[in-house]
């Protein structure tokens, strides 16, 4: 039985985001339409913050939204609500001008506004339409194909006639387009397996299919279909890399942050078919943590930063997996605390690159190192602690949620001992090699001149840090409601494993 | 005053500070070096107060040790994370050197970095570092022991690529990261493993130091646990092979060699075994291990320092040869011993390190006053061993050993080697996988005569932050 909130932040909030995208889109003035995307994206996080502190207040609860009810808010979603709603904003907020037009303002809010009402959905069809909502700027439009390239450079899926790249190259596409046929398949099947229930209790999220019959098991394969293709899981990662070598960053780290893969094993996949979940909890469990090395190598001898950022963002990522299927409240508590830090930790990465990607007007491309601490050191600041954020150092939340993840998956996957400690180190020596790369060594001839955090990237890349840094001291107030989210998804699963003490 | 306000306050101190002064610069506050320096000073001034207090409650408390328990950081469940300080006669001592080489350090560095402009950072990390080196002493299980660890372990690191307008100090900084990364795995899965094993890593349940019982792992268990550890503390410690760090490290300022390399961090891994004395007591091999890994240290260490050209290259050597006579004294059990040439080591190698820069001028000195007689040492050695081993020694200790190449060869190759492999299998699959449209691009565009390729054209030099 569920609340209602005496009035309904999560639908306004959504509702108002895509009336103003339409707005913003409409815009002539790039610098007018970041204002008016930031002020709607402000409210919009605000209505957000509002559903996190109702459900924070009472831990316990879960608020759903008249008049319909086909809205949500309890301790799963809580969080991520509010924390995607505030990467949004970040996003708007620190994108370098020369990448801005009003389009790709209305783009980014309407991925907001889709990815809200997907974490937010009491029922299938809403899910997959935010599912669906959050890939239409990439697919659907070209809100972020980047003006002014030149026509003669081609390549498959790159070029159009009109000179614009396509937003994404050809294999993100189909993986993405993949993605949704996979998910809609999912769904329908999950819907034929309840052939029992009405129309309304089939598409809801608490009737459980229990057992191992073939529509069941056929929903669970099509939606475990759709987690690895837009999680990028091995084999399904190569399209990461290129969609982040060749297209836009930041609305990509926005598309993957979203992590509305991860969202539908922890909604939909696990209580809906537990037993399912349960036999195939090892096989997708070790598949997460190879494709977390694979990364990891990939990363190792990567040149280009984005790739480079890419491969780290899809290894760390990797481990909210590991930590769902554990069965237990701690590792899902630690995974649902990993996904706070590599959301915010690799979103401030890309805001950084994309910063001097602005400034030097593209990667360089040379060997050896740019110096760029002499000109920016703020910049390289903001760079290290999200990078060691992402890595899990101490004095950062990183560090308390992979002792969570650790220690709720030691008694169902002890491999993970020995795989996240290597596999951080890794990643580790990636990003503080990129680091380096970047912002230390001999300054290059644009180093000294080169401007620092403006004002506006200062203040959103502190928030960022300081959420980090805070959460890293004070970790409870964030493991607050994933742990208890995680009691709750644990408690629907067969043969639930306590772990430790 | 309730006994766990000092230990808890000897770690907020540093940090706090470090924190005010690091939030202070971000929001743009420009500090003088004056305020900056006397804050940090007072800090450890403090510091080594509180520490005095302590050893005073310790002593007239008649306990062996004080525990501080301050609740659970986090918790989920059945699992917490508690916050426990744990001040007794291993790491006391530990924490004076902490506070007072800290303190000294800061004085030393005031006059000596100043009107360098990293002073400022210099000193945000060195109160960052005594954060991280005071928590890694004095904390109560090994789960915080890895905090502390590893904060010492990022600072070391910065501070080593401290001149970044250099390449050389960035790729040694570099180096150095990632042996500390290679062997943390060790302390992290060793501290995995005592979960595994016994559901805690807290010292008062795993570690029977003061109570009549043995510890809860069995021995198998304990020698895994161990030999994990004595990775970790193998890397920290500069013992061979990963001893090739600790030269690359002296490109860092002075007052950091003095501090990390001459007195705490380097030290940092036989405090790990002396703090994991009653595992190492329950494991097999492990005591044997760690005296032949110390003196294979302590001889390569001796004979790689008589070639040094330089001075810091020539203590850090010396620093590694004593570390690996305190490693054998640790696997004979002569823990006292250990504590007392730890003590005395560090006193002693942080003046050297500080008076490094004067090294020629007190050699001169010396030299003068002993008549003009000084000889050269060593010379025992050469009526020991015949020419053509004289000979080889000399050139394996030029080389170092061969240490770094070992490591280079068959470690991190192999390594690099797969995922170089694995990326050329990716780039061979690129027209399915378009892995490879960055690379074809760029092809493209060098044939169209056009700059750059990628996200955005050209490269655009002093760019204001108005178009940005």
């Amino acid at each position: 039985m569920s609340d209602q909130l005496f009035i309904p932040p999560v639908s306004l909030g959504i509702l108002l985001t895509l009336i103003f995208s339409w707005f913003v889109g409409k815009q002539t003035d790039a610098e007018k339409a970041r204002r008016q995307a930031t002020g709607a994206l402000a409210l919009h996080f605000a209505a957000m913050l509002v559903a996190a502190v109702a459900v924070a207040w009472t831990p316990g609860s879960r608020f759903s939204e008249a008049p319909w009810q086909w809205l949500v808010v309890d301790a799963l979603n809580a969080i991520p609500l509010s924390l995607y709603a505030a990467l949004s904003l970040g996003v708007v907020v620190l994108a370098p001008k020369r990448k801005l037009t009003p389009r790709w303002l209305a783009g980014i809010m309407v991925m907001c506004a889709m990815t809200c009402l997907a974490y937010a959905a009491n029922n299938l069809l809403i899910f997959t339409l935010g599912w669906a909502g959050s890939l239409a700027p990439f697919l659907l439009t070209r809100a972020f194909a980047m003006p002014g390239v030149a026509a003669d450079i081609k390549g498959p899926g790159v070029a159009d006639a009109g000179g614009r790249r396509h937003t994404l190259p050809l294999p993100a596409r189909i993986a993405l387009w993949a993605s949704l046929v996979s998910l809609c398949a999912g769904m329908a099947l999950l819907v034929y397996a309840a052939p029992e229930a009405g129309l309304n209790e089939a598409l809801g999220l608490t009737l459980a299919r229990q057992g191992d019959a073939p529509p069941v098991f056929a929903a669970f394969a099509f939606l475990m279909g759709a987690v690895i293709l837009r999680k990028g899981l091995f084999p399904a990662h190569s399209w990461l890399a290129p969609a982040f070598e060749q297209g836009p960053l930041l609305p990509m780290i926005l598309l993957v942050n979203g992590h509305l893969g991860a969202f539908l094993v922890a909604r939909i996949v696990l209580p809906l078919t537990p037993d399912m979940a349960h036999h195939a909890w090892s096989l997708l469990s070790n598949l997460s943590l190879f494709t977390a090395g694979y990364a990891a190598l990939l990363a190792l001898v990567a040149r280009n930063p984005r790739r480079l950022l890419a491969m780290v963002s899809i290894s760390q990522a990797a481990f909210l997996l590991t930590g769902l299927e554990s069965n237990t409240q701690v590792g899902i508590a630690g995974s649902l605390t990993l996904w706070q830090v590599v959301a915010m930790s690799t979103t401030m990465l890309a805001a950084v690159y994309a910063a001097i990607e602005a400034r030097l007007g593209g990667w360089p491309g040379q060997p050896g190192f740019l110096g760029l601490a002499a000109g920016a050191p703020r910049l390289a600041v903001f760079f290290a602690v999200g990078g060691l954020a992402l890595v899990g150092a101490p004095l950062t939340l990183g560090f308390p949620a992979e002792d969570l993840l650790l220690q709720g998956t030691l008694v169902t996957n002890p491999y993970l001992g020995v795989v996240l400690p290597v596999v951080t180190a890794l990643n580790a020596f990636s990003v503080m090699r990129m680091f380096a790369r970047l912002f230390l060594g001999r300054p290059v001839a644009a180093a000294p001149g080169m401007a620092d955090a403006l004002p506006r990237e200062r203040l959103a890349l502190t928030a960022a840090l300081l959420f980090l840094l805070a959460g890293g001291l004070f970790p409870a107030a964030l493991i607050r409601l994933p742990a208890v989210a995680a009691a709750r998804i644990a408690a629907m699963m067969p043969g639930q494993q306590h772990s430790g003490r | 005053m309730n006994e766990g306000f000092l230990p808890a306050l000897l770690i907020l101190a540093p940090g706090g500070l470090c924190a005010v002064l690091g939030l202070a610069w971000l929001l743009g506050w420009r500090m003088r070096e004056r305020l900056v320096a006397g804050l940090t000073i007072a800090c450890y001034g403090a510091a080594s107060l509180i520490v005095v207090a302590l050893w005073r409650q310790l002593l007239t408390s008649g306990r062996p040790m004080i525990q501080a328990v301050y609740g659970n950081w986090f918790e989920v469940g059945h699992y917490h994370f508690p916050l426990a300080l744990w001040v007794d006669y291993t790491s006391l001592p530990l924490l004076t050197l902490g506070a007072l080489l800290t303190f000294l350090v800061a004085v030393f560095s005031r006059r000596y970095m100043h009107r360098d402009e990293g002073f400022f950072r210099f000193f945000v990390l060195l109160n960052l570092f005594g954060a991280g080196i005071l928590l890694f002493f004095a904390a109560g299980s090994f789960d915080l022991m890895i905090a502390g660890w590893e904060i010492v372990g990022v600072t070391s690191i910065l501070l080593i690529a401290f001149f970044q307008r250099r390449d050389d100090p960035v790729l040694s900084g570099l180096r150095v990261f990632a042996t500390y990364r290679a062997c943390d795995v060790g302390l992290l899965t060793g501290v995995v493993l005592m979960h595994i094993y016994a559901g805690t890593s807290e010292f008062t349940q795993i570690l029977p130091t003061y109570v009549e019982r043995h510890t809860p792992l069995s021995g198998q268990q304990a020698t895994m646990v161990m030999f994990l550890l004595l990775l970790a503390a193998m890397g920290k410690a500069a013992q061979v092979p990963f001893s090739g760090w600790l030269p690359r490290a002296m490109e860092g300022p002075t007052p950091s060699s003095a501090i990390f390399y001459g007195a705490l961090s380097v030290h940092a891994g036989a405090y790990l075994l002396l703090r994991a004395w009653p595992l190492i007591e329950a494991a097999a091999y492990v005591a044997e291990t760690i005296i032949v890994i110390g003196a294979l240290t302590a001889l390569h260490g001796t004979f790689v320092g008589r070639t040094c050209a330089d001075a810091k290259t020539a203590l850090a050597y010396a620093t590694m040869t004593q570390l690996g006579i305190i490693f054998v004294e640790i696997g004979f059990g002569w823990r006292t011993l250990a504590l007392w040439h730890i003590t005395g080591h560090a006193l002693v190698r942080t003046m050297q390190f500080l008076r490094a820069p004067s090294m020629l001028h007190d050699h001169h000195r010396v030299h003068a006053a002993a008549g003009g007689h000084l000889g050269a040492t060593g010379g025992w050695l050469a009526a020991l061993l015949p020419q053509r081993a004289q000979l080889w020694l000399y050139r394996l200790a030029l080389d170092r050993g061969h240490h770094d190449t070992m490591l280079d060869r068959f470690v991190a190759g192999p390594v690099v080697r797969l995922a170089e492999w694995i990326q050329g299998v990716e780039h061979m699959l690129a027209p399915m996988s378009g892995t490879g449209q960055e690379e074809t691009s760029r092809r493209l565009a060098r044939k169209a005569g056009l700059a750059n390729s990628g996200p955005g054209l050209g490269q655009t030099e002093g760019m204001e932050g108005a178009d940005v």
